[in-house]
This record gives C-alpha cells, sequence and structure tokens, in this order.
C-alpha cells in the first residue's frame, strides 16, 4: 500500500525542523539526511575526486607560456632516491608558482603494478581513478599535494599494448611497425597528453612536469625510453627539457675519499645516449668537497654549479631545502626563463614542516605496532608508514614502529606482553 | 594496527592481534584486511561463531564472516577488483571517526580489495557493539566500522593511508596515534 500508513505523520514530523526532540522526528531526520547525501554523490561522483587536494595555493598568474619538462634518469644503481630528488624539483618548481604534474615511466613490461608482490617492488599505490601503480606516485602526490590518474604511470606494457592496438585497427597503414618510431613516437605522445592533464583539483592545465625514468640508464627495458626522451628534447624545443641525472658518490678508504668514478661511467653513457644532463644530483653521505664537484664537472660536462649535493639529511622533507640552497631554484628560472617571486609560501610552509619534523626526535614516544606480512621489506607499508608518519606530525610525538610478522604472533598475544610489560 | 594484504600466511596472528587489541582496549586500527579480521575475530569471541573465517581463507567455514563479493572475476587477477575512489556516506550522527573526518556526511577514500564483510550477519554483529558506521551508496557494503566502548577501534574497507599528507594526516590515522597519545578524540 502507497503511501505507507503513517507517512503523513512523519512528513509533519520532518516539516517542524530541528526543534522537535520526539525520538521519532530525530530518527526520521537523520534517514533523510542520509538519503540526501547518497543522493548527492550519485549526481556528482566525479566531482570528489581530488577529494583531499589543496586548492587553495596557487594564483591565477601564469609564470611559464610553454609546457616545462624536468627528466631525472638516474645511474649507477638503483634506490638512489631519484623519486626523491624527482618530487623534490617538483615543490620547488611549484614555489616558484608554477603549477607541477608528475610522470614515473616503469620500463618493465607488466601493464601495471597491481599484480606484482609487494616483497618484490614495495607496495602498490592506489589513485582515485583506481589506477594500481608504482609506489613512487605516491610521493609525488604525497609532495606535490596533486592527485593524479593511472596515465601517469607508463610502462612498457601499456605503450606496447597501445601500438599493438593501433596496428590491429589498421591505424599505421600498412607501415611495419618499429621501435622507432612507432613505440618511440608513442611514449612521446603519450608524455605530452598527460603533462597537459591538470592534477592539482583548480582544473587548469600544469605548467610543468616532472618525467621520473625508473631503472638505471643502460638498461635494455629502458632504451626505447631514453630514445624517446632524447627526441622529446627536439619536439617540444631544447629550451623546455632540463634534463637531471642522479647518481652514486660512494666513499672509500680510512680518510673517506669521495670516488667520481661511477658516475663518469653513468654520465658517460648517457651522453652516448644522446642526452646531456643540465645537472648532476649526487647521492653520498656528507656533503660533497669542491674537489669532487670540480673533478665531476670536469669530466662530465656540466657547470660546477650545477654539480649539486644531495648528502645523507635528517628528514626526507629537507631534502628541497637541500637542493634550494645549492641554487637549483633559480638554476631552472634561468633555463625555463621564469621569475622567482620573492614570497614563497610554498617553500616557508616546506621548511616549517622540515624543522618541526626534526624537533620531534626528542619529542615522547608512541609506540604503533603493526602486525602485517611484508614487515621486512618497509617499501611494502610505504603509505602506511607515511599516514602514520603524518599523524605522529600532528600530535607532536616520536613515532616508533614495532613491526610484527604476524605469523610469529603467540597464540595469547603474549608478544605484546613481553615487549611492553603491560 | 593490522595494515591491507592477501593471502592466508600470518592471518591468525592478525586475528589474535585483533583480539588483543579488543579486550584490553588497546588502540586499534584495521584497514582492509584489518577490517575483516577484526570481523572474523568478533564473530568468533563475541558472537560466538565457532570457526567464523573469511572464504578467502576457508572455501567452506563453519561461518563465512567475509565473501568475495559477486561482481569480482574470478579467472583475471589484473585490475579486476573493487578499485579507486568510491564514497562512503556516514550512517550515524555521531562517531569518532566521523568526528575526524570533521563531522563530514560523507567520505570519499580509495578502494583495492575482493572480499568485503558477508552482509548476511551484519545485523548480528551490529546488536553485539561493533557498529559499520559507514557503507557504501548502496548501504550494504561495510565500510567504516567502530566498537562502541572502547577507546579507539576502528576499522576502514578503504585504504586512507592513500591520501595522507605531510600536513593533512589520513584522518583513522590520526585518531589512531591520538588515542595511542593518550588524548580526546
Amino acid at each position: 500500500m502507497f503511501p505507507p500508513k503513517g507517512l503523513d505523520k512523519v512528513s509533519t514530523y520532518l516539516s517542524q525542523g530541528p526543534g522537535n526532540k520526539d525520538p521519532v522526528a530525530v530518527y526520521a531526520r537523520h534517514v533523510l539526511a542520509v538519503i540526501l547525501t547518497i543522493l548527492e554523490i550519485k549526481e556528482g561522483r566525479n566531482r570528489n575526486l581530488c577529494a583531499n587536494v589543496d586548492r587553495g595555493w596557487a594564483s591565477d598568474s601564469d609564470p611559464v607560456d610553454e609546457m616545462k619538462y624536468v627528466v631525472v634518469t638516474g645511474g649507477v644503481l638503483s634506490g638512489l632516491g631519484k623519486g626523491v630528488t624527482a618530487s623534490s624539483i617538483g615543490v620547488l618548481l611549484k614555489s616558484a608558482g608554477l603549477r607541477v604534474t608528475a610522470v614515473k615511466i616503469d620500463p618493465y613490461l607488466n601493464e601495471d603494478a597491481g599484480t606484482m608482490s609487494p616483497f618484490e617492488h614495495g607496495e602498490v599505490f592506489v589513485l582515485d581513478d583506481g589506477g594500481e601503480v608504482d609506489l613512487d606516485l605516491g610521493n609525488y602526490e604525497r609532495f606535490l599535494d596533486v592527485c593524479l590518474t593511472r596515465d601517469n604511470n607508463i610502462t612498457t606494457g601499456k605503450v606496447y599494448n597501445k601500438v599493438i592496438q593501433k596496428e590491429r585497427r589498421g591505424d599505421y597503414l600498412g607501415k611495419t611497425v618499429q621501435v622507432i618510431p612507432h613505440i618511440t613516437n608513442e611514449i612521446q605522445d603519450w608524455i605530452e597528453r598527460v603533462a597537459h592533464t591538470p592534477s592539482d583539483g583548480n582544473g587548469k592545465e600544469p605548467d610543468a612536469c616532472v618525467i621520473e625514468l625508473g631503472g638505471t640508464v643502460g638498461d635494455i627495458e629502458s632504451a626505447p625510453f631514453v630514445e624517446a626522451l632524447r627526441q622529446f628534447q627536439f619536439r617540444v624545443g631544447q629550451e623546455n627539457v632540463c634534463f637531471v641525472h642522479v647518481s652514486l658518490i660512494p666513499v672509500m678508504g680510512p680518510v673517506g675519499e669521495q670516488k667520481t668514478k661511477p658516475t663518469q661511467h653513468t654520465v658517460k653513457e648517457l651522453r652516448g645516449l644522446g642526452i646531456n644532463p643540465h645537472m648532476l644530483v649526487c647521492r653520498s653521505k656528507s656533503p660533497l668537497i669542491d674537489e669532487t664537484r670540480n673533478k665531476i664537472s670536469a669530466f662530465c660536462h656540466v657547470p660546477p654549479e650545477a654539480v649539486v649535493s644531495a648528502h645523507d639529511v635528517s628528514n626526507i622533507y629537507q631534502v628541497p631545502i637541500m637542493l634550494e640552497s645549492q641554487g637549483v631554484t633559480s638554476m631552472l628560472a634561468d633555463r625555463f626563463g621564469f621569475e622567482i617571486p620573492a614570497k614563497r609560501k610554498v617553500l616557508d610552509d616546506w621548511k616549517e614542516l622540515a624543522d618541526h619534523v626534526d624537533t620531534l626526535d626528542d619529542a615522547e614516544e608512541v609506540h604503533i605496532a603493526v602486525a602485517g606480512k611484508y614487515t621486512d621489506l618497509a617499501d611494502s607499508y610505504l603509505s602506511v608508514i607515511k599516514a602514520l608518519q603524518h599523524a605522529s606530525f600532528k600530535v607532536n610525538r616520536k613515532l616508533v614502529i614495532d613491526w610484527i610478522e604476524s605469523s610469529a604472533l603467540d597464540g595469547d598475544g603474549s608478544w605484546w606482553i613481553r615487549h611492553h610489560g603491560d | 594496527m593490522v595494515p591491507g594484504g592477501f593471502g592466508i600466511m600470518g592471518i591468525e596472528g592478525k586475528i589474535k592481534a585483533a583480539e588483543y587489541a579488543r579486550e584490553n582496549k588497546i588502540p586499534y586500527l584495521g584497514v582492509c584486511l584489518g577490517l575483516q579480521v577484526a570481523t572474523i575475530e568478533f564473530c568468533r569471541n563475541v558472537l560466538g561463531m565457532e570457526g567464523a573465517n573469511s572464504t578467502e581463507f576457508d572455501e567452506e567455514p563453519a561461518h563465512a564472516a567475509v565473501v568475495f563479493m559477486p561482481e569480482i572475476s574470478k579467472t583475471h587477477m589484473g585490475g579486476t577488483m573493487r578499485l579507486g575512489t568510491k564514497p562512503t556516506p556516514f550512517l550515524v550522527d555521531d562517531c569518532k571517526i566521523r568526528r575526524l573526518y570533521g563531522g563530514e556526511g560523507h567520505v570519499d577514500e580509495r578502494h583495492r580489495h575482493r572480499y568485503e564483510v558477508n552482509p548476511e550477519l551484519i545485523g548480528d554483529i551490529e546488536e553485539a557493539g561493533l557498529v559499520y558506521v559507514g557503507k557504501d551508496e548502496t548501504g550494504e557494503r561495510c565500510e567504516i566500522m567502530e566498537l562502541d566502548g572502547h577507546p579507539y577501534y576502528v576499522g576502514t574497507q578503504y585504504h586512507p593511508e592513500f591520501k595522507s599528507r605531510p600536513d593533512r594526516p589520513s584522518p583513522p590515522f590520526l585518531g589512531l596515534l591520538m588515542a595511542a597519545s593518550g588524548m580526546e578524540i
């Protein structure tokens, strides 16, 4: 029977507003509020993407007239912190008023990271659009405060898939489909398309795009990407591209001499592939000494000021500050032709954060026990660790994570008691 | 804290961790699988459903507390989970987790899962005090759980960690740290 009995009573209740404290009226209002929320969600689902991004940071000014690309490659070995370097350069560009987006290239054949083991490859990061991607995309989202799409993670699998689909459709008009030019063109088209996709929640096209090439230069799998990036500088204009190469400076012997040979080799390899780096970021334990800097400059065809020291710092939020202090922003400004504003709120906020994190070393500890399966490799839980850290910054405590291999938990939970007394 | 994961290895240990936190009023946050193990533990030890389990770990458990979602592919592993940002409306006026989210009517968080809390058991579980305060827009799929009368016993089917920012921590994580530091939520 419709309307059901008593419905008129409910509508009377609702019309009386929040003044009526009758439990039935309170409940009726609550049900109505939930229904309205659900209707709102159903009508405007897509508007809820990028919901967590801070839209308030940027002015409407246009600092550059053409898209600027920073390409970050790596040499010697993986795990050098290319992702953090690339994100930090993004932060510096953003602090100069540019809208920044990011692309991560993973030369593996998997279509995406969704089927890859966290044991082997670290966490699978999930994006708003459901893309399952490399964990570096998480670094970009957190550092640049953007929300990216699955297309921001390019893999060999994705590129080949697309080219083969085109070939099957007959798009290549009978041509022989080859790595050069078909794969390399597809890579360049892809990068350009994604670079122009808004990512900071304001719906505006970015001004700059940081592209990180995964793996190390010289790998078989990354060769088509290196070639595509070499061609790319001519496609978009050399004045719009800055190549940054991240390398390692090991320290040898009792006197702790900084060794430059691995860097010399990797730059030679990169230049052999047709890419001249504009900036070298050198990972090392302690700051580069002038002698090392000059030697690298002489052997690697970069000016000494473009040899940047990326030594160990107290926390990763100090990395952009460290790069800033060595003139990285002004080098980028010179190359790309933009003005650095006198006031840079993004950078000030960043400094404050980095220093705040340092002070927590002496703060009271808070212990969080994490019961997991992949506790040997912290990268498997990278975003969880980050979220716990972010929360600890807010409550002003020093975070201590106690990893518990869940298969080792005793039957009665006595692990906890053994370690914490209660 | 029990984060997300797949596979049976270590699952009983995670269930023990949830039990220990619930009984001893230690702050607990379960993400994805972490919500599911808390649900299994609750079914076993509070509702007395011996042998309650997820169909992920036991194909025919005595009580299926967590089940495979009907729309998910059983043959293709790549890109077939319930993925990405989906809205979760809050179904209660006031609870800790809603306060942490600033009182919003709904939250938009990212998902990655194949299994869910068995919709048929929700009524019994909620009656015993473990309330699913947020469900998806159909009102059937459990998204956020919170235990009555515990300082902080929260689980989310979604992964809140993906949207955390250095200056804006993810609310469920902030709640865990606040509770662990003895702060009022």
